[in-house]
């Protein structure tokens, strides 16, 4: 008996994590405008939250946050070895423009200093590998 | 209800698909909102529009029952936005529907209004996500602008960030020169030039509007750009600056679907801005280079004309006084001289003019300077015992070196070359097509002009170069001068000339070569009636100096160079001061000499000898100067005790000889910061007078005492003159030579002179008493064979008549 597998295509789930409103809202914007599905936190706790319950395939972190910061929020979701397939993308101001070695060494795979422009993010999540739509293969029981 | 957002701000492209995209989102709105209520009750909302029909809610419809009746309308609501009608919805009239109508008119009007805010909030969004795309942009070419050196490299970043927008993009920046648009960066793309109002850029430039086509169609129906040929998309952002640039940025996609937007666009209109902030700031910049660069050249040509092209005439030169003019033109010229200052009886200079104008000329004016000083420096390190080169060898050698580059740079020389010797007072000179020197003599006040006729260095390889010599005597002058002197125009056209300048120097001539120097400079202004002129002028004065005669020495400090030393005091006394230096006191001097120079060597340098003292000779009209120069210790004539003449001590006798053998003895520092011991020996000055003699008689012979202590260059034709009518006068005459200490040739010559004109008349002359210093003259020239001598006045009267 053969089992066929039957391949089908889903929006990718992205997890926006920024406290500042309209940047989220303008990130959300954007990914849906491209065909991605979005969640928005405004915290550390919220973002850890939401991993677990929606289970995105990838995470916009912003690393100014109140509370946790993105760093350690980065830190927590590399720890679980669980998510290890999870992709993270760090976000920061101008400022930060010197931080990218450590951040990838905590785990991101990769970084944009806002503003980005949204065809550099759209182009980064899919050189990433997360693109509109995934192939996804079915499970077999 | 109408909904407005505000006008898009450039010529988009489809109307219909916009409106299709707005419906369909109002439609997903409406149908959110009255989902729960119409489909329960399943009432049906259909929105209608011109090219087909939107379920709204409820089941379309359809004849399932051919029998039941279709239902009316119950209410139709118009959907307009922006000023568009975007279509009908319409209510049917089910059971039911009625009833609820209101409550489904409601929930309508709400949907409207939220679409309505989330169409802003998109609009928003949309803006705010166009500015980041470009943002981003421009950061990036910000970063750039401080790496990136050259306005072409950031161009092309520009354009390339601008094909990065998509796959398949060609991109062309457009700037307008000369009413013509030139491609001033281009990516995968060729195109020639344009017309400022050709086409599609042309258009978006007129009207500073962006435009943006997607389709092959509407761009082939837009225009006939030849670069578009295959474009199925197109987005250009017109550059219009304050400063007046023109221009444009260009970008469309051939092959695959072109999707330009509001993005796309913004991002274009933030790298034209950028480019054209690059092409203006180049702009501006050469702008104030090329300024730069003529006020560099104009600098630099004064400065090689202060430190290159004219040297300093020397403070103290052989008994010459030397003043320079240089009236400089508007434009750096070839006007070049300089001294070259051998010793203290010899002086060089060199004035020179190289055709041309400008840097070129005044460089190789230079060039030509060095090379006469490196001939010169070689020649002496040639010739024997230090012995100065002639002048012609100098311009040969130099001619040699400098011909051949002049020639390949089209390009020759002027100049004199002039030799003043002040021991043997003649000027020596070679003149290589240079103007005419003009020669004042101080005794007939008449100016001759001095030529000679060799060719410019420069003309051809090979030339022989003769030089030519006359002699000068006290206060004359002599003027080098540049063609721009002669050839200044006053505002009748008519020139300077050498007349006017000859007449100059003649009627200054007593002035010193400053002053003089300086009137000419005023004439010539004067003249010109501006102090601006079209070549330089340069003139070089050089006057002798009528009465101030110098000499130097310099020795190490070893008692050796004594023997020296006196040397130099013995031909001081003889050279500069016309032999009024009788005999006794130039043994004085040479023995006060001696004892400073000693005591300097001794005291003020300790007995080293490594050290120098320099000894300047300067004799004039009432004076001869001997100056010590050393930079040892201060000397205090007032610590020393007055010597013993009783011979118990052996020293101290020095100072006290020192102050026996002159006049005055001074202890000064001059202006090098060096000690300088002074001695002064007062001379007699000339007397212009007649001689008066003294006659004896003694029976028929006469016997004239010869006054004075010398009879030499200074007073041998006085002497001659003044004696004739008393040799005519007395056949038989007696000279009484024993207050002579010094007879020279020109003594000797006027003796002779007297001799001839005794034996011509038949008479007899004898000579007497002379010292021994006249008597070893005699002796040395043989004439002691030609004159009766006799060492006594009773010999002398006994041999007349035998």
């Amino acid at each position: 008996m053969t089992v066929e597998l039957e391949s089908t295509v889903r929006p990718a789930r992205i997890l926006v994590v920024d406290d500042e409103r309209h940047i989220a809202r303008l990130l959300e914007y954007v990914l849906r405008k491209e065909g991605y599905e979005v969640q928005i936190a405004h915290d550390g706790e919220a973002a850890l939250a939401a991993v677990e319950h929606t289970q995105p395939d990838a995470v916009l972190l912003d690393l100014v946050l109140p509370g946790i910061s993105g760093l350690e929020v980065l830190k927590a979701l590399r720890s679980d070895k669980q998510r290890a397939g999870l992709t993270i993308a760090v976000l920061s101001a101008r400022s930060f423009e010197d931080m990218p070695s450590e951040l990838i060494e905590a785990g991101a795979n990769f970084h944009c200093t806002k503003p980005v422009a949204p065809s550099t993010l759209l182009r980064k999540l899919v050189d990433v590998g997360v693109p509109p739509k995934l192939n996804v293969q079915a499970q077999p029981f | 209800m109408t909904m407005t957002l505000h006008h898009s701000q450039f010529a988009l492209q489809d109307e219909a698909e916009e409106v299709g995209r707005v419906r369909l989102a109002l439609a997903s709105e409406v149908r959110r909102a009255i989902n729960g209520v119409a489909s329960r009750a399943g009432i049906s909302v259909i929105l209608h529009y011109d090219t087909g029909s939107e379920q709204l809610s409820g089941s379309p419809v359809t004849g399932e029952s051919p029998e039941a009746e279709e239902p009316g309308v119950l209410k139709r609501i118009p959907a307009v936005y922006d000023g568009r009608k975007l279509g009908e919805i319409t209510i049917l009239d089910t059971p039911g529907a009625s009833s609820l109508l209101p409550a489904i008119e409601y929930l309508i009007e709400t949907a409207f209004q939220q679409f309505a805010v989330s169409r802003q909030e998109e609009a928003l969004l949309e803006e705010l996500s166009a500015s980041w795309e470009s943002l981003e942009a421009v950061y990036e070419i910000s970063s750039d602008l401080r790496t990136i050196q050259t306005p072409n490299e950031l161009l092309d970043r520009i354009v390339r960030r601008a094909a990065a927008i998509d796959e398949n993009l060609s991109v062309v920046l457009w700037i307008g020169r000369d009413g013509r648009l030139e491609p001033l960066a281009l990516f995968n793309a060729t195109a020639p030039d344009k017309g400022l109002e050709d086409g599609l850029v042309g258009r978006s430039i007129a009207e500073r509007k962006a435009v943006v086509l997607n389709g092959r169609a509407k761009i082939a129906a837009s225009g006939n750009d030849v670069e578009l040929e295959r474009a199925n998309g197109v987005a250009i952002a017109p550059i219009a600056t304050r400063q007046g640039l023109l221009g444009a940025l260009e970008v469309w996609k051939e092959g695959g679907e072109s999707s330009f937007d509001s993005h796309t666009i913004r991002l274009i209109q933030a790298l034209a801005l950028q480019a054209a902030m690059v092409v203006e700031n180049d702009r501006l910049h050469r702008a104030s280079l090329e300024s730069q660069r003529l006020r560099q050249e104009v600098e630099i040509g004064s400065k090689i004309q202060k430190t290159l092209l004219f040297g300093q005439p020397p403070h103290t030169a052989a008994g010459l006084e030397i003043a320079a003019l240089t009236l400089p033109s508007q434009f750096i010229d070839g006007d070049f001289y300089d001294f070259f200052d051998h010793s203290a009886a010899c002086l060089d200079l060199i004035v020179g003019d190289v055709m041309g104008k400008g840097i070129p000329a005044a460089l190789l004016g230079a060039a030509t300077k060095s090379h006469f000083l490196r001939s010169l420096s070689r020649l002496l390190a040639s010739t024997p015992n230090g012995q100065l080169p002639p002048p012609e060898e100098i311009v040969m050698i130099a001619h040699s070196e400098v011909t051949g580059q002049m020639i390949e740079l089209d390009s020759f020389a002027t100049l004199c070359f002039a030799r003043f010797d002040t021991a043997s007072s003649r000027l020596t000179f070679v003149d290589c097509g240079h103007t005419p020197t003009i020669h004042y003599h101080s005794r007939s006040q008449t100016t001759r002009l001095l030529k000679g006729d060799n060719m410019p260095l420069g003309f051809s390889e090979g030339e022989r170069y003769r030089q030519n010599s006359v002699s000068f005597k006290p206060g004359d002058v002599f003027l080098f001068y540049s063609d721009g002197l002669t050839e200044a125009r006053n505002p009748q056209d008519e020139m300077f000339g050498e007349e006017r300048l000859a007449t100059f120097v003649r009627i200054n001539s007593n002035l010193p070569p400053g002053e003089l120097v300086a009137n000419i400079r005023a004439a010539v202004v004067e003249f010109c009636g501006t102090e601006k002129f079209a070549d330089d002028s340069t003139c070089i004065a050089v006057r002798i100096r009528p009465d101030h005669f110098e000499s130097k020495l310099v020795i190490t400090s070893e008692l050796d160079n004594l023997a020296a030393v006196r040397e130099f005091v013995r031909s001081a006394c003889r050279d500069l001061t016309g032999g009024r230096v009788d005999p006794e006191s130039a043994s004085g001097l040479e023995l006060a000499v001696n004892e400073a120079v000693t005591n300097v060597i001794r005291h003020a340098y300790s007995g080293r000898s490594d050290r120098e003292i320099e000894i300047i000779a300067v004799g004039s009209s009432d004076r001869l100067a001997f100056s010590l120069c050393h930079t040892g210790e201060d000397f205090d004539p007032s610590a020393v005790p007055e010597p013993s003449f009783d011979g118990s001590r052996e020293g101290g006798f020095g100072l006290f000889i020192i102050e026996q053998c002159t006049d005055e003895v001074g202890y000064t520092r001059d202006e090098q910061g060096r000690n300088c011991i002074r001695l002064v020996k007062h001379l007699k000055t000339r007397e212009p007078q007649e001689m008066e003699f003294n006659i004896e008689l003694s029976g028929d012979v006469a016997i004239l005492t010869v006054p004075g202590d010398h009879l030499d260059a200074g007073n041998a034709k006085d002497f001659k003159r003044d004696v004739a009518p008393m040799i005519a006068a007395y056949k038989q005459l007696a000279f009484d030579m024993s207050n002579l200490q010094f007879v020279d040739s020109s003594g000797l010559g006027a003796l002779l002179g007297c001799l001839r004109q005794m034996n011509s008349i038949g008479g007899e002359l004898k000579l007497f008493g002379l010292t021994k210093p006249v008597r070893a003259l005699i002796e040395l020239v043989r004439m002691h064979r030609i004159f009766d001598i006799y060492n006594t006045r009773e010999e002398a009267l006994v041999a007349f008549g035998k």
